[in-house]
């Protein structure tokens, strides 16, 4: 990629050869389509590269012009270098290197603009068109989604036109034309590039490198401060979509697990495995394979007595965004057959390596199993841990009312639920900032909060019992998708909630934020904040907040299912996809079958190509007059009188003038019409008397008048 | 202009009634400057349309009746030395005529029918090394006798090509032929036909016929017509261009007598298979019965329009 920088100094001694040889000079035509074709390469780039790369493109452009005007000459071998060091220089102070992918496609982007500069001849015009073909490809490392695919692909149509247009005779200038040969180039292209894509052997991504604009994080992050969700929820960014093999459970069974936070610090929760936490702070990938808590098998063989499997199982298949981080979203209690996905003690999964592409992977998880009906007493320690001061008021509360139940947990939680859904709690999402004793002030003064609020509060009011209880953060509901049987969550449906270990139960699913706000559980956030307006407020575009109108929604749930789609069958068509197409196809995978069918579809494709180059049928093409009187038979067909062959235009008149009596006047004009324009020579095609008559024929044609006979 | 052609025509009916379109065609075929074979059973009034057209137009006309032993020198003339001269001198042949009537062509030698056919193509006769140029306008009109009859010399292709028309007359309808019968129509009626046209009237619209202007989409017609009968199985040969320049003109002159100065397909279909039945034929028809069926195809099987 980088071979290209030498290229400007390495053309010294061509520029010597140009004054002996004569060199066809580049036409006006291929001067507008190499301008065309870098504009549309540029493009996609523009807001990730440097101001300075798009000043020198205008810089370029308009230099190019001047020499093609005669008024400058083409820049001296100095300013060539100084431009080249400065680009080089630029891109370093931007990147702070010049090898990185993105400094990398800035410095590539630089030579190419700069070749305008020394565009010469038709070679160097061929050499500008063919890296076009490699700088579109540059944008597709950053986004796959549809609408990229689909400019790379026009894009690849004009560079394809440019190459045409190069081999036109000069002064010709029928843009249209060749626009046409060039997209007729690329659709006989298609096919190959079906076959190829389904056939070639898949290597592993060959982008899995990692570009510093995708460093952002998003979604759940590895500790929690009541609050931090809130900021979550203001995106409407996917977060996974998840296919369900049969019926999709109820909404308020979906909840998406992804971390445990059992440790309380101060006022955040975090995980209680270290490895876990600095895991998803560093994103390095830190040796998760020697940790006693995560296992890469069975875990219902690893921890035997853990978890007592009960009930159906549910088998989905999840498409994560990258999230770079470890963990994984999935529904309580899952089973994994994936050697790169382990499972933590707590029964959530986690990859060996921080997600940073697209991730599928398919989940079985039985939702009533008992976890931990014995709890070990590490576990138990690890799930009451909390430290002996602050929120006076909480314990006192929390005391009394453990006294009242008569210390019997149950009735505890359900008392505590009952607190919250009584006492005016308000769900929100711009809950007061609170201060050193933030439960206090939340349990009996503020009392606006958003899932994180309640979830870490009720933790709170568990473990002063010493009942063991626990954050989990994940994901709740997702909007459905009931024809294609899958579920869309997007970030505004994070969510955190508590479970409690209860005797003989185990680990019991307790989200206090359903007191308060049932609606969040049962139809999302939106609904939950609909008083408050505060949904989605800081995007005012995003098309979630147009549910409310029918075609809008459905507008946007077809694009949803066509990007799942595309995402589903094409950006994750890997390895293991491909194997499993070939086994369905030849029974058993083989390589001598592979070559056979790569090479038996391209040649049936070449040769099927070849036979419609040869035997297609030109178009008959008719001049506009017979066009419309052919319209006019057509009418006549449908009323029952066709026009026979060698009937000319005067005698099938006096047939249809006798089948349709009230045309008859009608039908009289559009055949003089006709036989005015077609035989009479003196109204020539392209004439205006000719004209005059066209359009009035047309207007006959089209609307056909009847009238009394 | 038209109302004289159309004088013309109903000044023929008075000695030839019913027989208007024959009429017209026979005329167009005069005007296009070609030559007419009228195929019909004596009696039909081959011998009638001839002279009266003859008269109606001024034209000087003469009848060859042609027999099995019929000289070339009988029809092109002989010269003859004339004692008080000590000389040769010239006696033209009956050819020397505006309107030669050429009477049962088939029943003569081939020698003495291409004597004919040599002077109805050159318009010129050469006897005895001396050129002798035939009248302007010559018109000749030629009628034969259906094969089926004995004794007889078919014309072969080459030498039907050159007649421009071939039509029959057939019989006339009841009411004509009760015309007929009561002496008010027929030969009798010939003598009081007088001229309409003078003889530099006649050439003016024989000039006029070549400037009727064709549109291409006509000549698309008239080419496709001809592809047609190159193409087809069906045909044992395709029409000539010869064919096609004669389709063409015949047209023209069709458009002229119509008052239009350009063709329509009209004109085409009018004239088509008068012009095309004598050339054609199916590949395994040596009789040349079947041209009249084949030129009737070509109306309903080429599409006029596209």
């Amino acid at each position: 990629m980088f071979r290209q920088k030498s290229k400007p100094s390495s053309q010294s001694g061509k520029t010597h050869n140009q004054r002996t040889i004569a060199v066809a000079s580049i036409p006006r035509t291929s001067l507008i389509w190499l301008f065309t074709t870098q504009a549309l390469v540029l493009l996609p780039h523009l807001l990730r590269i440097p101001y300075w790369v798009g000043i020198l493109a205008v810089v370029c452009g308009c230099w190019r012009i001047m020499i093609f005007n005669g008024r400058w000459s083409y820049p001296a071998r100095w300013l060539k270098a100084l431009l080249v060091i400065g680009a080089v220089t630029g891109t370093f102070l931007n990147y702070g290197t010049i090898v990185g992918l993105e400094a990398g496609v800035v410095l590539l982007l630089c030579t190419f603009l700069l070749k305008l500069l020394e565009m010469k001849n038709q070679r160097d015009a061929y050499l500008v068109v063919f890296l076009s073909y490699f700088v579109i490809v540059t944008q597709l490392l950053y986004s796959q989604a549809i609408p990229s695919a689909a400019y790379t692909f026009f894009t690849l149509v004009v560079i394809t036109s440019a190459l045409v247009g190069l081999h036109q005779q000069q002064g010709t200038l029928e843009l249209k034309k060749t626009l046409r040969k060039g997209a007729v180039m690329m659709l006989q292209a298609v096919p190959l590039m079906v076959l190829l894509f389904i056939f070639i052997p898949r290597l592993g991504p060959i982008w899995s490198v990692e570009l510093p604009s995708q460093k952002a994080r998003s979604g759940v992050s590895d500790q929690m401060t009541p609050g931090d969700i809130a900021e979550l929820s203001k995106s409407d960014a996917l977060a996974f979509r998840a296919t369900f093999t049969d019926t999709i459970p109820p909404q308020n069974q979906l909840y998406w697990r992804g971390i445990v936070l059992s440790e309380l610090m101060g006022r955040t929760w975090r995980q209680a495995s270290r490895e876990l936490t600095l895991a998803g702070r560093t994103g390095q990938d830190l040796k998760l394979s020697g940790n006693p808590l995560i296992t890469w098998r069975d875990q219902f063989q690893r921890w035997p007595n853990a978890v007592k499997k009960q009930g159906q199982a549910l088998n989905y298949t999840v498409i994560l965004e990258p999230t770079q981080q470890n963990w994984l979203y999935a529904l309580a209690v899952p089973q994994i057959s994936n050697v790169d996905i382990g499972v933590t003690r707590d029964f959530t999964l986690i990859a060996r390596e921080p997600v940073r592409l697209r991730q599928q992977y398919k989940v079985r998880s039985y939702p009533s199993s008992l976890v931990d009906v014995e709890l070990p007493h590490w576990l138990r320690r690890q799930n009451v841990q909390l430290s002996a001061f602050g929120n006076p008021k909480t314990r006192t509360f929390a005391q009394q009312l453990w006294d009242d139940v008569e210390q019997k947990p149950q009735l505890y939680i359900d008392r505590i639920l009952q607190y919250f859904n009584r006492q005016p709690f308000y769900y929100t999402l711009k809950p007061p900032t609170l201060g050193f004793n933030s439960v206090d002030e939340f349990l009996f003064t503020s009392r606006r909060g958003f899932c994180a609020h309640y979830a870490s509060t009720f933790v709170y009011l568990m473990r002063i019992a010493g009942i063991p209880a626990r954050v989990i953060a994940g994901y709740q509901g997702g909007e459905r998708n009931t024809t294609n049987n899958y579920v869309q969550v997007r970030q505004f449906d994070a969510h955190a909630w508590a479970e409690v270990w209860l005797e003989d139960k185990g680990w019991v699913r307790v989200d206090p934020t359903a007191s308060v706000a049932p609606e969040r559980i049962q139809d999302g956030l939106e609904a939950a904040l609909a008083e408050e307006g505060s949904f989605l407020e800081d995007t005012p575009l995003s098309p979630i907040r147009f549910k409310h109108i029918g075609w809008i929604n459905r507008l946007r749930l077809e694009w949803d299912m066509l990007e799942y789609r595309w995402q589903r069958f094409v950006l994750n068509y890997n390895q293991d996809q491909q194997m499993e197409f070939f086994n369905q196809l030849f029974g058993t995978f083989s390589w001598y079958k592979l070559a056979l069918a790569l090479g038996g579809g391209l040649g049936a494709i070449i040769i099927m190509l070849g036979v419609w180059i040869i035997f297609r049928r030109q178009p008959i093409k008719y001049d506009p007059a017979t066009r419309l009187y052919l319209k006019f038979c057509q009418w006549g067909r449908k009323q029952g009188c066709q026009r026979l062959t060698g009937e000319t235009p005067i005698h099938y008149l006096q047939r249809l003038q006798q089948h349709v009596p009230y045309y008859s006047a009608w039908a009289q004009r559009v055949t003089d019409n006709f036989v005015t324009l077609q035989y009479n020579p003196d109204f020539e095609e392209g004439e205006s008397l000719y004209q005059k008559e066209l359009v009035l024929l047309k207007k006959l044609v089209r609307h056909p008048v009847k009238s009394p006979r | 202009m038209q109302q004289k052609l159309d004088a013309c025509v109903s000044s023929v009916q008075h000695a030839l009634a019913g027989k208007q379109h024959e009429i017209k065609l026979a005329l167009c075929c005069l005007l296009s400057q070609g030559h007419l074979l009228i195929e019909d059973l004596p009696g039909m009034g081959k011998t009638t349309l001839a002279h009266a057209l003859a008269r109606v137009l001024g034209l000087t006309y003469n009848r060859v009746q042609f027999t099995s032993d019929l000289l070339p020198a009988d029809i092109l003339g002989v010269s003859i030395y004339t004692k008080e001269t000590q000389q040769f001198t010239f006696h033209p042949g009956p050819i020397f005529s505006h309107i030669v009537l050429a009477d049962e062509i088939n029943r003569a030698t081939p020698k003495s029918q291409s004597a004919l056919l040599e002077a109805m193509e050159e318009r010129q006769v050469s006897v005895e090394g001396e050129t002798r140029p035939l009248p302007e306008p010559f018109f000749v009109i030629a009628t034969q006798n259906p094969f089926s009859q004995a004794g007889t010399f078919p014309l072969p292709e080459s030498q039907l090509d050159r007649f421009l028309m071939r039509i029959s007359l057939g019989y006339p309808d009841p009411e004509a032929e009760r015309q007929v019968l009561l002496g008010l129509s027929g030969r009798v009626k010939l003598d009081t036909i007088s001229p309409v046209l003078t003889q530099d009237e006649l050439k003016a619209f024989q000039l006029q016929v070549i400037q009727v202007k064709t549109a291409a989409a006509v000549l698309n017609y008239l080419q496709r017509i001809l592809a047609y009968t190159r193409n087809q199985e069906d045909f044992a040969y395709g029409l000539s261009p010869r064919a096609g320049l004669a389709l063409l003109r015949a047209a023209q002159a069709w458009g002229l007598m119509h008052g239009r100065k350009h063709v329509l397909p009209e004109d085409i279909q009018a004239i088509l298979p008068s012009v095309t039945q004598h050339r054609l034929r199916e590949p395994n028809d040596h009789l040349g019965s079947t041209g009249a069926a084949l030129s009737q195809r070509l109306l309903t099987a080429v599409d006029v329009v596209v």
